[in-house]
């Protein structure tokens, strides 16, 4: 399946390793990804908190330059997902918009969770593991933008989504259940209120600490940030240890397509990820 | 007019008509689903609700100095319980934006740099950002900020 | 019959001068008795005083009259008298006509006095005209079968059934499940004195079994129903219950050897989960539910293990008879009435809270099947109002009565548990009437803590299973954590599915709700089949004093089709059928479905569902259907008569139609109350604005008539549901007609009035006669 890929901000710089993962992975799901020419950045939160035309320009550009290419763009990072989603919303809703925009055929974006647990599937990632990560904890995280307000094309619970669960299962590994997985990180809010932030991710880290994962996964740049380069001060605002692996979704997906953690840039993640290592027996990152 | 009539004035609110983008809030009913499921609703002396009743009322100023404003993290969780399909965190961003507008809130260090650097290359750098929002205050923490900026650049993820 | 003589007779009331004073009747009189087939023409001695009506009596005694049009002021009471009276001396009563001349405003100040009386002599031409047509009607009778039919055996329907008992009909109760009770008969207590509900109901059923005139038909359907009101046809759709009605006597020892333990069935539980006080798990075998009424037993077949026949064979009655067939049964009623009552809203819909996820969220309807049951009272319980209620996402609709039943069950909770701890959760407290005194009890006592405040969701407490809360209380702001043993969600109502069904098999119309549509305000129960009634919550949320008096309202109003005839008013439609060309504009347009196909595939109205509101005759693009005392012939005649112009010089004239129900009441207290109507108009009463055809006003302009005005009522008031609107549907239609006659599409004019809206039908006249003047003269005129 060949999609448009647009990486976003952060997948070129802190969340390299989300990309690289993601790009190792694509050959093993016959996933062809084409990052969009000369991409720029959708605004994140800050350009909507100050000019709402500008960000809508911002998403419509990615949109426009991509509206004739016959492909569907695939986003991995929930911010970046939902900006344009909001557009495309807009546009569905205003007839004129897309005149004025010069957006007469928008393609579709879908978030990397939909385009894997939808496009893809449990079952056909299943058949494709080669290395089931048997007895694994993992708890999913699903942060806000992927959830809400637009729950993957509708197709997904606003309140209970299972998508992550799913490709956690595929992988062999057990997902773990707890309804603080659509809670917010705080990520938008850390260089704005930095205590804060830390707050919301340190309560996060602690529920998840109760149910002794082996790793948390995520699928948002900003959200495997504040959960895993910021565990440390997350745990210090909390006053508790945690110490719990944060891996994105493509990163523990290609450990079970048998793919090298190294490969998988494991060995650029804060929070080290020897434990898990060691559980799956295969040393160091 | 008389003390009376004054009092009565500023009770009732200078109805002034609510921009378009804020109207949403004429629908609110006040139940307060907003503010249970916010995370940050209680940090400040305004909750979600609170803010949308100000505007109910017409007190746009104060509802755009609202403290509660910089809080809001986006998280959408107010929006999607609302049962009267008000769009809350739409309807404070707009609020926000005003608030920037019309001076009512300092201009945040940190979106502007923002802002400055994706209108100049069209990309954020996060390493210069980041010290284009830490510019002028002293780090909380400089200690902690200084080992993390180390190991992230050892494992290549600041360029 | 022989055409009754054209001999008309045309008396005036003068009411003793007072209509000469404003007009010339020497004048008059001396016109209209040269006019054709007047063979009587003069002024009425008091009518009303002893011999008062002898000069007509007279006459019509000596068959020198044929018709009569009456001229002058007679109220609705009156045209009464005057009609039995003349009955009594075997004139027929539809062949008289009135003409108030007062209301057309001849009468009042500010009229030159030759325009007074040429306008006085136009209106009673135009009333001649019209009499000259009328036709001897009598009133039809159709057959009107005893019984009733009663769909929906709850706490509704059985109340309703023992009122048609009561006097002296015989009753049908339909129901789905295997027993009655509905969703009352799971309820535990009742507010505000928590009796238990199955005490009213057990005597409902016992004065319907001891009456001898209610049939229960059980694991039944209503599958078609034909005919109309008097005679329905019903056919029902009855489910097997294995065991012999007859025999059974609920003595229970097939249940004990039943090997079979089944959860109760969705079929019984049409809401899919098990309500109240329904046993959770029953023996395949098992007595009727809800309530154990009628007395045998059924059998939930699909759970009988291959072969196995115990009950049958342990059953002293031989009552068990496990091969029983479905069956159809056809039923014949007089009216129907639906009570078909609700079902919860699925409040797994409802995600944030949880429900179906946690075993301590519960529903209000399984909160009554705990109270009633001897489990532990829990200590810490929340209620959280408006669950799926008043929520766009779910339902927009308060559902009426989750207030008072969370109120009931934290009182019948504190008193199982004096330390319990209730908090309720809430936008508004709605506890109308004397339920307030409900509220403020439970406000003052300890222990009860109302928070004005919706939680947003709920999460479990990992090592209790408790769940924790958090909301904002709305009225300090403040923030509140509390951690529950129970949290119970006060639901709403939604039809029940049974309705739905309900709703194909009859072509009941419903609203965008799904509950069925009802003419509200005025006619509650009524539905927009004529015969068939809607009453209790399957018209909309309601508590149960409420539904009781609703279905007992309804089968009050169903009464009037049974009991041997029905007398159908002779005004109802007849279709042309040299004219029909089968286009059913008028089966589809009938806001009361009244039309079938004959035998040679015309429609035909049927006359007991027709509510003769005339809407057929102006939707027939070939005017080919008349109603049988207002024709079109009439209506057209009417017109010509008017179309002499009865203005000076280039004055503009307005023909009104005027709905009789609102635009007539407008315009007559116009002229009451003195307004300044312009005397160019004369109008007609319509039974309903959807009775002006295209053809009628194509007509009045041809003849050089120069506007017309039609006077409907307003959107969502119009009696016959949407005559008014369908209107203003034909315009297009009525375009293109003016369009060929070069007409100016403004000379068209429509108006929605309410009954007191007598300022605005003067300003609307006023305006369109401004209008006119500016337009000119119509061509055609001579």
């Amino acid at each position: 399946m060949r999609y448009l890929y647009y990486p976003g901000c952060s997948l070129k710089g802190t969340a390299r390793d989300y990309e690289e993962s993601l790009l190792a992975v694509a050959p093993a799901l016959e996933m062809e990804l084409q990052e969009v020419e000369g991409w720029r950045c959708c605004g994140a939160s800050a350009a909507r908190a100050k000019d709402r035309k500008w960000a809508v320009s911002l998403s419509a550009a990615t949109l426009a330059r991509t509206q004739d290419l016959g492909l569907e763009i695939l986003m991995p990072c929930s911010s970046c997902y939902a900006n344009h989603l909001r557009v495309l919303t807009e546009l569905e809703l205003d007839g004129g918009l897309g005149a004025r925009l010069g957006l007469a055929r928008p393609p579709r974006v879908k978030h990397l969770l939909e385009v894997l647990a939808l496009d893809l599937g449990e079952e056909a990632i299943k058949e494709r593991v080669v290395r089931p990560l048997e007895g694994l904890r993992v708890l999913p995280y699903y942060g806000c933008l992927v959830a809400r307000p637009f729950p993957m094309g509708g197709k997904e619970s606003l309140e209970n989504p299972y998508s992550l669960e799913k490709l956690i299962r595929a992988s062999g590994a057990a997902p773990l259940s707890y309804p603080e997985k659509l809670d917010c990180c705080g990520g938008p809010l850390l260089f704005t209120r930095q205590r804060v932030a830390l707050r919301l991710a340190a309560g996060i880290l602690r529920e998840a600490k109760r149910h002794s994962p082996d790793c948390i996964v995520v699928v948002c740049p900003l959200c495997h940030l504040m959960l895993d380069a910021k565990q440390r001060a997350a745990s210090r605002e909390a006053k508790e240890d945690f110490r719990i692996p944060v891996l994105y979704v493509t990163q523990l997906l290609g450990l079970a397509l048998g793919l090298s953690p190294r490969k998988l840039s494991l060995h650029r993640l804060i929070t080290s990820p020897a434990p898990l290592l060691a559980k799956l027996a295969l040393g160091r990152a | 007019m008389s003390r009376v009539d004054e009092m009565d004035q500023e009770m009732m609110g200078q109805r002034e008509s609510l921009p378009e983008e804020l109207l949403p809030a004429i629908r609110c009913v006040q139940c307060g689903k907003c503010s249970s499921g916010c995370p940050v609703a209680f940090d400040t002396a305004h909750t979600p609700r609170k803010v949308i009743r100000l505007l109910q009322r017409g007190w746009l100023e104060e509802a755009g100095r609202s403290p509660f404003l910089g809080f809001c993290a986006q998280c959408q969780a107010c929006t999607v319980r609302c049962p009267r399909g008000v769009q809350v965190s739409e309807v404070l961003l707009a609020l926000l934006r005003l608030a920037k507008a019309k001076g009512w809130v300092r201009p945040d260090g940190f979106h502007r740099s923002f802002e400055e650097m994706v209108r100049q290359r069209g990309r954020i750098n996060e390493l210069r950002l980041g010290f284009m929002a830490q510019a002028g205050r002293l780090p909380s923490h400089p200690l902690e900020d200084l080992l993390l900026l180390v190991k992230m650049l050892l494992r290549g993820k600041l360029k | 019959m022989e055409t009754p003589s054209s001999k008309t007779g045309l008396f005036f009331w003068d009411q003793g001068g007072r209509l000469g004073k404003a007009l010339d009747l020497n004048w008059l009189l001396g016109k209209l008795s040269k006019t054709k087939g007047i063979s009587c023409c003069s002024l009425l001695d008091d009518p009303w005083g002893p011999g008062g009506l002898s000069q007509v009596v007279e006459k019509v005694q000596k068959g020198e009259l044929g018709r009569l049009l009456w001229v002058g002021r007679f109220s609705r009471e009156q045209k009464g008298i005057l009609k039995e009276k003349l009955a009594a001396e075997g004139f027929n009563p539809y062949l008289q006509e009135w003409c108030d001349l007062e209301e057309q405003g001849v009468c009042r100040d500010g009229l030159e006095q030759t325009a007074r009386n040429k306008k006085a002599l136009l209106l009673i031409q135009m009333w001649l005209a019209r009499v000259r047509l009328l036709e001897p009607l009598a009133p039809v009778e159709i057959p009107a079968s005893d019984s009733l039919l009663v769909i929906g055996a709850g706490a509704a329907g059985l109340h309703a059934a023992v009122s048609i008992t009561n006097l002296g009909k015989e009753v049908h109760l339909v129901e789905r499940q295997s027993g009655v009770g509905g969703k009352v008969a799971s309820l535990h207590r009742f507010y505000p004195r928590l009796c238990d509900p199955r005490c009213g109901l057990e005597f409902s059923i016992q004065a319907l079994s001891d009456s001898g005139r209610a049939r229960f038909h059980t694991l039944s359907r209503v599958v078609s129903l034909e005919g109309g009101p008097g005679n329905f046809q019903v056919r029902l759709e009855k489910r097997p219950r294995f065991v012999d009605e007859a025999r059974c006597n609920a003595c229970g020892e097939c249940a004990r050897v039943c090997p079979v333990e089944v959860r109760v069935s969705a079929e019984s539980q049409p809401g899919g989960e098990p309500p109240g006080l329904l046993p959770a798990a029953t023996k395949a075998i098992h007595p009727s539910l809800p309530m154990g009424f009628p007395v045998a037993y059924v059998v939930e077949r699909q759970y009988c293990p291959p072969g196995c026949r115990e009950c049958e064979r342990a059953c002293p009655s031989k009552a068990v008879d496990l091969d029983q067939e479905p069956r159809e049964e056809e039923l014949l009623v007089g009216a129907v009435l639906v009570t078909t009552g609700w079902d919860p809203y699925p409040l797994s819909k409802v995600e944030e809270f949880g429900y179906g996820l946690y075993p301590n969220v519960i529903s209000n309807l399984q909160m009554e099947g705990l109270l009633g049951s001897p489990a532990e009272t829990p200590k810490e319980v929340g209620f959280i109002q408006c669950v799926g209620s008043r929520d766009e996402r779910h339902l927009p609709y308060c559902s009426a009565v989750c207030c008072s039943v969370s109120l009931k069950q934290a009182l019948y909770l504190k008193q199982r548990r004096p330390d319990a701890n209730c908090y309720v959760f809430y936008q508004d407290i709605r506890s109308p009437g004397f339920q307030e005194e409900l509220y403020q009890k439970l406000k003052q006592m300890e222990g009860v803590t109302f928070i004005r405040g919706i939680p947003s969701t709920v999460r479990p407490e990992a090592e209790t299973g408790r769940l924790r809360l958090r909301v904002e209380d709305t009225l300090s702001g403040r923030e509140v954590n509390l951690a529950l043993d129970l949290l119970v969600l006060a639901g709403g109502m939604v039809p029940s599915q049974g309705s739905e069904e309900l709703a194909q098999v009859l072509k009941l119309p419903r609203n965008s709700l799904g509950f069925f549509e009802s003419h509200l305000q005025c006619h509650p129960e009524e539905s927009q089949r004529t015969g068939i009634y809607v009453g209790g919550c399957s018209r909309e949320p309601m508590g149960v004093a409420a539904s009781i008096e609703s279905a007992q309202h309804a089968a009050l109003e169903a009464l009037r089709f049974t009991g041997g005839t029905v007398l159908i008013d002779p005004k109802y439609p007849v279709v042309d059928k040299t004219k029909c060309d089968k286009c059913k504009r008028c089966m589809e347009e009938c806001p009361f479905g009244s039309f079938y196909f004959d035998e040679n595939g015309f429609p035909t109205p049927h006359l007991g569902r027709c509510r003769q509101c005339g809407n057929c005759v102006g939707i027939c693009p070939l005017a080919a259907i008349s109603l049988r005392n207002l024709t079109i012939k009439q209506m057209a005649a009417q017109i010509q008569a008017a179309s002499t112009s009865f203005m000076e010089g280039k004055e503009p004239t307005v023909f009104a139609f005027l709905c009789q129900n609102d635009a007539y009441y407008a315009a007559r207290d116009a002229a009451e109350a003195g307004l300044p109507v312009p005397p160019n108009v004369v109008f007609v009463k319509v039974p309903c604005a959807g009775y002006v055809n295209n053809a009628l006003i194509a007509d009045a302009l041809a003849l050089g008539i120069d506007g017309v005005l039609i006077g409907a009522c307003q959107d969502g008031q119009c009696h016959y549901v949407k005559g008014n609107q369908l209107v203003s549907k034909r315009s297009d239609d009525l375009s293109d007609k003016l369009q060929k006659m070069m007409m100016e599409r403004d000379r068209v004019r429509f108006v929605n009035l309410e009954i007191r809206d007598s300022e605005k039908y003067t300003a609307t006249v006023e305006q369109f006669v401004q209008d006119l003047r500016a337009m000119g003269p119509n061509p055609f005129k001579i």
